[in-house]
């Protein structure tokens, strides 16, 4: 799954540290989520929509080879 | 240690420990460690009543329950999403792993390869393990 976080933390000028506390989870697991090896579950991905206004189709949209998982994703 | 901040959002609680015993997981540990070997000494090396020999063995299980209790409230507490699926992953590789050693020890005795097993190996083998599977799934992750 792609998505724009990276773009929307840099925007703000939240360091990973920073939005890691805003959402409630670790540092580590922004990061994850930036590079693409990990994909939120859905709470996470609401909390994220809300903290930055937006919804989660405008945050996250599916990669061409599948998810973080390497499974591919039905259309 | 995560800062927290006033807009984050309620009913998620910042993460803070990223998985590090809390102080009563800490002392739980320390309990248990301790009343295993004054058990195991007092046991092997002086007399005690029968209703001892009894007791004395429920003290260590009675303290690791709570032990086990207090880890599974410090993983709810400050773990968030990906920490626990990491610590699900070196869990199934443990658990999954001893499993499969557990099968093939008897074929490796038979064969001549091994003698008896001693539980400190199994519990070797088992801690290898959960290592190695949370080295591994915090690599994928990083």
């Amino acid at each position: 799954m792609n998505n724009r976080l990276r773009v929307l933390r840099a925007e703000r000028a939240w360091s990973q540290a920073e939005l890691a506390a805003r959402l409630g989870v670790s540092r580590q697991t922004v990061n994850a989520i930036e590079t693409g090896k990990y994909d939120p579950s859905l709470p996470l991905a609401f909390e994220m929509a809300s903290l930055f206004e937006l919804r989660i189709e405008d945050i996250f949209q599916p990669g061409a080879n599948g998810n973080a998982d390497g499974r591919k994703i039905s259309a | 240690m995560a800062t927290k901040f006033s807009d984050a959002s309620p009913g998620r609680p910042a993460v803070t420990g990223c998985g590090r015993p809390s102080a009563a997981q800490l002392s739980w540990a320390i309990a248990f460690g301790v009343s295993l070997g004054v058990g195991i000494a007092v046991l092997r090396h002086l007399t005690v009543p029968p209703a001892a020999r009894y007791l004395l063995p429920a003290v260590p299980l009675a303290i690791g329950f709570f032990y086990l209790r207090a880890m599974v409230r410090d993983m709810r507490r400050q773990m968030d999403e990906l920490q626990l699926r990491i610590y699900l992953e070196a869990a199934a590789v443990a658990v999954g792993g001893l499993f499969i050693f557990l099968l093939i020890y008897p074929m490796l005795e038979a064969a001549g390869f091994v003698a008896g097993l001693d539980p400190f190996v199994v519990l070797a083998v088992m801690c290898g393990l959960g290592v190695t599977g949370y080295l591994a799934a915090r690599r994928r992750y990083r």
